[in-house]
């Protein structure tokens, strides 16, 4: 299992600025939140979905050809950070 | 290689168990029996504890929970008379393929068969009404227990299991396992389907002339993928589509094949569809005697596809041409894939033809009913109460009886798992405390139950619990002072007799709301009606909504008792020319 923050940068209110995966060895999203300009979250797993939030139905490629794009910032974070995150992803704070 | 172990107290292991799966909200009533437990959970703080009012409260509203993210629901809950308080929502659980662990205190394992204070059979008394259950009588078999109870409860079709475990387990000290450690010998439940099955299927399906998708909440627990796939199936065939009630939202009410939904009190289009079409595909429903009316003239030319996780449910109730076993998900997936990797074509003539004969049946506008000045009617409520929340982050739960068909026939879901009711057992008292559950899952959503002054009154005292948690939860009384589905049937089988259907005394369910920590609103007449839901809407407290409705309104369409899919009578001057057979009134 590894942990990805991806942070978009763009002007479109309807689309996540911060998105953080948990994905598994098969590369495919396990786990997600985004976080929007507002301060709006979406979340998904395999049984639930919120806030327009889906896991990706592609496996997620390597960090270098998501920051090949200039409008991701991606890197890799902890594992603990992730999981508080998930915890925290019912409420709006 | 070793597993990790890690010795602790029973009671330590039910909490470090809850974890491990993930779980992070839990309902319950402490007692004697599961102290232990209580004391191990005040140092968890990353597992939310609700205290209820009632047991039943605590299972239901773990079935709140559980239906509307699609995780396991947990209830908490003491030996003897906690236990058996929590049947009526551990059978509800069962019913609807609910997935719950239920964990339950039982008195020491020496004390057992000693009629010892708060002891009662729980294995027993909860056997029929669990899709397993087990008594803990060793500290050693404690963790694997715990994690096949987890999986037995979320896996194959769900439902709910009981963990009873002794007091003196609790205390004692023993080694924990981590959940990965545990495999099943014997329990592998269908996943994948088969492929064979699925290509008979589509090819079933491209022939069918008149066909129909009768859909149920098979879907809906198959998990938000399984919706996915469904709309793409139905867009790809063009074919009509109906649900039964515990399948609604798993195809939005927006769509142009939804045909609404089906049974006793679905809709004329969709019940004549089913008895007329040449094939029905059957989705992850069950048949039962709600849907079917009566059995031997149920959809009488049909080829029948039957897809359930379930085996026991193929041929049960009605005869299967060709039976798919396997998850809702994982089966309409590949009949997605297959109709594209065979190119497949409807014939289109036929379906223009079987459309149009819908559509025939759609002009009778079935829904329809008369307003009447100055009442509020029941329908009309339920009208304004979905405009008014329409484009919201909205769930509702129901309670039981004519309302829940109401709410059922009118209210239009366009996403999964955003409705919740008591569909098999029919539990008047689920909406409430379900309503918590969901509110507690998702604090910044709206949460409104849709209620009857009957059924409310049965687990009223879970107002406090909303209170207490800051759970803004909205509970919409349609209040006719009538049981009013038993006086539907009184003036439709027992020749208008109503006996003891009515509530000469009521609660003034305003001042009861204050009493509570809530508030109170009421609704006389329709002219009131729309900014007082404004107003319900915008409380961010628990909210007791009573709207006073027609007393004497009955819900329509409907299929009387002991007849078929193309017998539905659509109003009140056709039901008094309906003769009711005595066998249809023992189906009631």
């Amino acid at each position: 299992m590894r942990y990805l923050y991806v942070k978009w940068v763009h002007k479109d209110p309807g689309a996540p600025i911060h998105i953080y995966s948990e994905i598994g060895d098969d590369s495919y999203e396990r786990r997600k939140v985004e976080i929007y300009k507002d301060g709006r979250k979406g979340y998904a797993d395999s049984s639930e979905e919120y806030g327009g939030t889906a896991l990706g139905v592609m496996p997620v490629p390597s960090l270098a050809e998501i920051a090949a794009q200039p409008e991701f910032q991606p890197k890799e974070i902890p594992a603990e950070e992730f999981h508080n995150l998930w915890m925290k992803r019912r409420s709006k704070a | 290689m070793i597993p990790p172990m890690k010795q602790m107290s029973g009671a330590e292991m039910v909490i470090q168990a809850l974890k491990d799966h993930g779980v992070e909200h839990i309902f319950g009533y402490p007692g004697g029996a599961v102290l232990p437990i209580y004391d191990a959970l005040f140092a968890a703080n990353d597992l939310v504890h609700v205290l209820v009012r009632h047991e039943q409260g605590a299972v239901h509203a773990a079935e709140g929970y559980a239906r509307s993210t699609g995780k396991v629901g947990v209830a908490v809950v003491t030996s003897g008379p906690g236990a058996t308080n929590a049947v009526t929502g551990i059978a509800d659980a069962l019913m609807d393929s609910i997935p719950l662990v239920v964990l339950s205190g039982q008195v020491a394992t020496h004390l057992i068969g000693t009629d010892a204070f708060q002891e009662c059979d729980t294995v027993g008394i909860t056997r029929p009404c669990t899709k397993h259950n087990w008594l803990v009588k060793d500290i050693a078999d404690l963790p694997r227990i715990l994690h096949e109870a987890f999986q037995i409860a979320t896996t194959g079709r769900p439902g709910p299991v009981v963990v009873d475990i002794p007091k003196d387990i609790q205390f004692k000290k023993g080694f924990y396992v981590e959940p990965d450690s545990i495999v099943h010998r014997t329990y592998h439940p269908a996943f994948e389907p088969d492929i064979d099955a699925i290509s008979q299927a589509v090819s079933l399906m491209a022939s069918a002339k008149r066909p129909i998708f009768y859909t149920g909440g098979g879907i809906i627990n198959a998990g938000p993928a399984a919706s996915r796939a469904l709309r793409e199936l139905v867009e790809l065939t063009g074919f009509p589509i109906t649900s039964t009630l515990m399948g609604l939202g798993a195809y939005p009410a927006s769509g142009k094949n939804w045909l609404g939904m089906l049974g006793m009190h679905g809709t004329y289009e969709a019940n004549n569809a089913m008895h007329d079409c040449d094939v029905m595909i059957c989705l992850g429903a069950r048949f039962d005697d709600r849907v079917t009316g009566r059995i031997d003239a149920f959809s009488p030319g049909s080829k029948k596809i039957h897809l359930d996780i379930d085996p026991s449910q193929i041929n049960k109730n009605v005869r299967i041409d060709l039976p798919i076993i396997a998850d809702a998900g994982q089966a309409i997936k590949a009949m997605v894939k297959v109709w594209k990797q065979k190119n497949c074509k409807t014939d289109k003539a036929a379906l223009a033809e079987w459309w149009a004969q819908i559509n025939r049946w759609r002009s009778k506008q079935c829904l329809d009913y008369k307003q009447v000045n100055g009442l509020i009617k029941p329908q009309y409520a339920i009208d304004r109460l979905y405009e008014l929340t329409r484009g919201r982050d909205l769930y509702i739960t129901t309670e039981v009886g004519q309302h829940q068909m109401w709410a059922a026939q009118r209210f239009k879901f366009e996403e999964p798992n955003r409705w919740m009711t008591s569909g098999g057992l029919g539990t008047m008292g689920y909406g409430l405390p379900a309503a918590v559950g969901v509110q507690a899952a998702h604090p910044d959503s709206l949460v409104i139950d849709i209620a009857g002054e009957g059924s409310i009154q049965m687990t009223m005292q879970e107002m406090s619990t909303a209170v207490q948690y800051s759970l803004p939860i909205k509970i919409f009384i349609l209040n006719n002072r009538y049981l009013g589905m038993v006086r539907q049937w009184q003036q439709l089988l027992h020749g208008g007799r109503y006996s003891h259907s009515y509530s000469e005394a009521l609660p003034d369910f305003v001042k009861l709301a204050e009493a509570f920590g809530g508030v109170g609103i009421r609704a006389e007449h329709p002219d009131e009606l729309d900014a007082a839901i404004l107003k319900m809407i915008d409380v961010k407290k628990p909210v007791l909504f009573d709207c006073v409705v027609d007393q004497k309104e009955n819900c329509y369409p409907m299929i009387p008792s002991g007849a078929a899919h193309n017998e539905m009578i659509l109003s009140d001057a056709e039901e008094e020319t309906t003769e009711v057979s005595d066998a249809g009134k023992m189906m009631v």
